[in-house]
């Protein structure tokens, strides 16, 4: 087994989360309430820096064509680092084509796989699995040798991990694993007006669900009808409930692997997990009093989020890029805080969790020209690329060192990467400790909870016999996944599915089932 | 086949003047309609070729799906509704768009053009906006006067979301069948209205007798059009409310959108072609049998009519 | 002796009073849409649906050219549409004339499969045609988008000409044909010139669809990105989380300045052409 998880490594992961974890403040009473707490930095791992490869330059000049989706801000920055590549590597072209729009992208580029035309190194297919892509892509394992896999978190190149198929390599990660996570914002200037504000004028963070509520009328009462305590964009469940479903990770709630499943008893919980139902019943609570804007429904994220710019909203929820997507429209608004999220009243009950390993770039197979795309592709991997995203505010990359709040001039930034750490979690594989389980493909059902929230919300369904229901349509279509797969042959059951020994609250490391 | 052969002949010019428009028809639409029956017979991601072979599954699949039928429904409503509305305020604005004593009337044409050419996710962001100041002005209104006890949220809210829909998408398409008219117009012989006009028809009587019956040719194949065109709407409702909430405004359009390329809606799902293609062709055919039904009882009565003595 | 004079006015002046109002609302997202290219992007929304930026921000409109490419990008777009209109327009006026005059063998069953073409929506056809072009071997060319953005328009315009040619009333022909005309000069010398009306409004729509059009010219020029177009260009202003909104209305303006052009100029010459001057 290749990079299997050392027990020194395990250790370092453990002492570092729970230096971040344990710097949590006590409930704060809403009338005066002590300044938020300072998460503290943890030693961090000392990651090894990175080489470029050695290589000879190749007489006749190269040129490699690279496509990616990467909107501006992040287009502009690769533009930069290929130039600094040409440099590096004169006799190596890069022609960067970038189609913005995920959904173009992926129709323009499955066109090309099977012509002559299809691009030497290029980003991932959202919405689409690496296998059913596999034969256009090559492996990288002769590149990826232990020393260069170093950098990377354990557990990135096992058999199992997304990136892997089969025996072979064919991607890499390079988000940090807190890149995603939702965060909840708070406008100072309306809290304020609510008197919800600590001696250093830094609004009171709700922590509990109903702090949020409390919060919530209270700035509601206090705008008396020109702005609300709450706001999301309901227009695109998907992000709007996303959102929502994220959160009721802190509750005890299960994550992105097969969301809403309980990785402890086998069974789809939407309608059993109290973590699930407490949160929708919060906004539903919220819409109760009129605390949530009422046209939040047919907002998208733009608007609503120009509206907590101007002041109409007081909180919401939303990844970091919520903050970067002001500073163009609203470059001097600074008068927010980014905060955890709120747990449910009884308690914390998990984390946001991660599985080790992801796909962003990959070779094709047919390149003329393999080892110069590795040079690219070692460039985006390196210490120095990752250290620059960071340092022009893109987001947490894989590589710990990186990521250090110092660098950063954005003090809302600064404070995303310090969070980022402290809210996350390994969280259990299946495909890790059974990589037949890839074979397991469960339908799609639709509705699926997006659109199921959706609709509880706006009472078109009943919440108890909606996730009832939904439950049961999700657990059908694992249920018939596995026994298909079982009927080609792959030695997979639902017991892969079930890890009875994992603790919420801790990291869990997936042993692989040899 | 002498007789064939002498007709073929008559006709050379007519094979000559349609040949080139049927090459291109023949290749560009009919043979590629013909490949993607053969997709819906499988499961397909859109990458190399079909591997996955389910037969009618997916015919099967969507007949017992209430929610393909929800989006039925919606999709008639939104036709039912838009075209008669659209084309009946298209004709009149022709008509008077087309007045000789009208100044300034290509201005007005531009203004009533001008919907066509505002981009769709522009018309997004300002029906977003339309309803935080106006729609919830009048949401206050109604709360204060008792009418309602809570605002409403028009383009969120299930009850009315769909006809905010459809009133937007009969005015971004106005333009269409106003130009189509304009020019149908301008064939209708001027003497027709001079000559009723002497006999003392009034504006009315000169719109109903003779402007709508000349402008039957162009008319019809326009409503052939807006009626199909509104059938496959699918730009607006997206941008608006894509299909929300919770499909009050799901359209076929929109449903196979999402089947197309989300699976399940959410995240990194399956995109299924094939599932995709097969409900797009299953409202194509629907939708066939339903206008041969009516063109059949059209026939039916109107040779009724002319049984009875 | 001015009432009269006064009673004949007063419906002409409240028509043109309603139009005015019912004009301004519809076409106020067009109005703003400019409006909007002229503003910060922080008044964008801040503004809500006024039309009156605070200052004119014509720096949009440098950008906007920029980002977007318009220099590279706009004599591609005009190639490509003014070639395929008019191949619209030759094409489908040809086989709208043939299909309405004369009735060959086999117009049954082409009239039937291109209705039944109308019904059934186009599916998923680009794999189809993307292979189509390569085996023709014009992948990466501006032909190949000409020749796609032509053959899909095929149908409903031919049918609007065969609309249009049926009220051509049959003693016009029959002169015609007495005084020695054929059916190309027929076509040519009666038919054609009483239907430029929807000539020009064939052209009009034609000319719009194709300058707008998106994913074709993105999938045929894959390889070659000199060769792109307008529409694939502006694409850089949108993202899927934050799209350059008031770049968005500068680039959209800009672009949308030849179709307004155009629109006059056919309006003009085009439809309201013929004046009569033809019958009689």
């Amino acid at each position: 087994m290749k990079y299997q998880i050392s027990l020194s490594n395990v250790l370092t992961m453990i002492v570092t989360v729970a230096v971040l974890a344990g710097c949590t403040s006590p409930a704060v009473s809403p009338t005066k309430a002590p300044a938020s707490p300072q998460p503290t930095i943890a030693p961090t791992v000392t990651v090894p820096p990175t080489k470029p490869p050695q290589v000879t330059p190749s007489p006749q000049p190269v040129k490699l064509v690279y496509w990616d989706w990467f909107p501006k801000s992040e287009g502009a920055y690769v533009d930069e680092q290929l130039h600094k590549f040409h440099e590096t590597y004169p006799w190596v072209t890069v022609e960067r084509n970038n189609i913005p729009d995920s959904m173009a992208y992926v129709e323009a580029i499955k066109l090309t796989f099977d012509t002559d035309q299809a691009p030497d190194v290029f980003q991932l297919l959202r919405r689409t699995r690496l296998r059913d892509y596999q034969q256009y892509v090559m492996p990288l394992n002769k590149w990826v040798t232990p020393e260069w896999a170093k950098r990377f978190p354990s557990g990135t190149f096992s058999e199992g991990s997304p990136n892997v198929a089969g025996e072979n390599i064919y991607s890499f990660p390079f988000q940090g694993p807190g890149n995603v996570i939702r965060l909840l914002y708070l406008n100072t200037a309306l809290f304020e007006k609510a008197g919800l504000v600590d001696s250093a004028g830094k609004p009171a963070a709700p922590k509990t669900y109903s702090q949020v509520r409390e919060y919530a009328l209270k700035i509601t009462q206090a705008c008396k009808g020109e702005c609300y305590g709450w706001g999301f964009g309901g227009k695109d469940p998907g992000n709007a409930f996303g959102n929502v479903i994220d959160i009721a990770q802190y509750g005890g709630g299960s994550f992105f692997t097969l969301d809403g499943f309980d990785f402890k008893t086998g069974k789809y919980a939407y309608g059993s997990n109290p973590a699930y139902s407490d949160v929708i019943s919060l906004l539903l609570g919220m819409k109760e009093d009129g605390s949530i804007i009422p046209e939040a429904m047919s907002l998208d994220d733009a608007t609503i989020e120009a509206l907590f710019a101007e002041g109409k909203v007081a909180m919401l929820l939303g990844k970091f890029s919520v903050a970067t997507n002001w500073v163009k429209p609203y470059p001097n608004f600074d008068e927010f805080e980014i905060v955890a999220p709120p747990v449910p009243d009884s308690g914390q009950k998990g984390f946001w969790y991660y599985i080790p390993g992801g796909n962003t770039w990959h070779m094709s197979a047919n390149t003329k020209y393999p080892e110069e795309v590795w040079l690219l592709m070692d460039w985006f991997a390196s210490k120095q690329f990752a250290e620059g995203w960071v340092e022009a505010e893109l987001g947490v990359v894989f590589y710990a060192e990186a990521n250090k709040p110092e660098y950063v001039k954005n003090r809302h930034f600064a404070d995303f990467v310090k969070f980022s750490s402290g809210l996350v979690k390994l969280g259990p594989s299946y495909s890790i400790r059974n990589p037949a389980t890839s074979a397991v493909k469960p339908e799609a059902v639709s509705p699926d909870w997006a659109d199921v929230f959706a609709g509880i919300y706006t009472g078109q369904l009943d919440m108890k016999t909606a996730l009832a229901e939904l439950d049961k349509r999700k657990q059908a279509t694992l249920e018939s996944a596995i026994q298909k797969a079982q009927a080609d042959g792959a030695e997979v059951s639902i017991e892969d599915f079930i890890f009875s020994d994992w603790n919420q609250m801790e990291d869990y490391v997936t042993q692989p089932n040899k | 086949m002498g007789k064939f052969m002498h007709n073929v002949k008559k006709h050379v010019w007519s094979y000559v003047f349609i040949v080139p428009m049927a090459i291109l028809f023949l290749g560009f639409t009919v043979y590629p309609l013909l490949s993607s029956v053969r997709y819906t017979f499988y499961n397909w991601s859109g990458i190399g070729v079909p591997k996955d072979f389910v037969g009618f599954k997916h015919y099967i699949n969507i007949a017992k799906d209430p929610f393909f039928w929800n989006a039925f429904r919606n999709t008639f409503i939104y036709a039912g509704v838009l075209v008669p509305v659209q084309l009946s305020i298209a004709l009149v604005l022709a008509v008077i768009l087309n007045s000789k004593q009208l100044r300034l009337k290509y201005i007005f044409r531009v203004i009533f053009f001008s919907p066509v050419v505002t981009s769709t996710a522009i018309v997004g962001i300002v029906i977003s906006l339309l309803s935080i100041t106006a729609g919830s002005e009048i949401s206050r209104v109604l709360v204060q006067t008792e009418l309602i006890n809570r605002p409403i949220d028009w383009l969120g809210d299930p009850r009315t979301a769909m006809w905010i829909v459809i009133s937007v998408g009969t005015w971004i398409g106005l333009g269409y069948p106003l130009m189509y008219f304009l020019a149908g117009l301008q064939a209708i012989d001027q003497e027709l209205y001079d000559a009723a006009k002497v006999d003392g028809a009034g504006n009315v009587d000169l719109f109903w007798y003779i402007t709508v019956p000349s402008i039957r040719p162009v008319g019809i194949v326009v409503l052939l059009v807006t009626t199909l065109h509104s059938l496959r709407v699918f730009d607006i409702v997206q941008v608006m409310t894509k299909g929300g909430p919770y499909f009050a405004t799901e359209v076929v359009g929109t449903y196979i959108y999402r089947h197309a390329f989300f699976g399940t809606g959410v995240g990194e799902g399956d995109a299924n072609l094939g599932f995709a293609s097969a409900a797009a062709f299953f409202m194509g055919i629907l939708v066939m049998f339903i206008s041969v039904l009516q063109v059949a009882a059209v026939r039916y009565a109107a040779t009724y009519r002319q049984k009875r003595p | 002796m001015k009432f009269p004079s006064v009673r004949r006015a007063l419906p002409k002046i409240f028509i043109h009073l309603a139009l005015i109002v019912f004009g301004g609302f519809y076409t106020y997202p067009f109005l703003w849409m400019v409006a909007g290219s002229l503003k910060t992007r922080q008044e964008f929304f801040g503004s809500r649906l006024s039309l009156w930026p605070r200052q004119a921000i014509w720096e949009n409109y440098r950008e906007a050219w920029e980002s977007a490419k318009f220099s590279v990008y706009f004599g591609n777009t005009v190639f490509v549409t003014i070639l395929s209109t008019l191949l619209v327009v030759i094409l489908t006026s040809m086989a709208g004339y043939a299909l309405a005059r004369s009735s060959f063998p086999g117009k049954r069953i082409l009239v039937g499969v291109m209705l039944a073409t109308m019904f059934l929506p186009k599916g998923y056809t680009i794999v189809p045609i993307y292979e189509l072009i390569k085996n023709l071997k014009l992948l990466n060319t501006l032909w190949a988008v000409v020749l796609v953005n032509t053959a899909t328009s095929m149908v409903f315009n031919s049918f609007l000409f065969v609309g249009y040619f049926t009220t051509i009333p049959k003693e016009l022909e029959e002169a015609a044909t007495l005084d020695g005309a054929n059916f190309l000069t027929t076509y040519l010398l009666i038919a054609l010139p009483i239907a430029r009306p929807i000539i020009g409004t064939v052209a009009l729509f034609e000319f719009i669809d194709n300058w707008n059009s998106f994913f074709i010219p993105l999938v045929f020029t894959l390889g070659r990105p000199s060769l792109r177009t307008l529409t694939v260009g502006m694409y850089a202003l949108v993202g899927e989380s934050a799209t350059d909104w008031t770049l968005l209305c500068a680039a959209a303006t800009m672009s949308l300045l030849p179709t307004i052009i155009l629109f006059f100029l056919l309006q003009r010459v085009f439809v309201d052409g013929i004046a009569g001057a033809i019958r009689g």
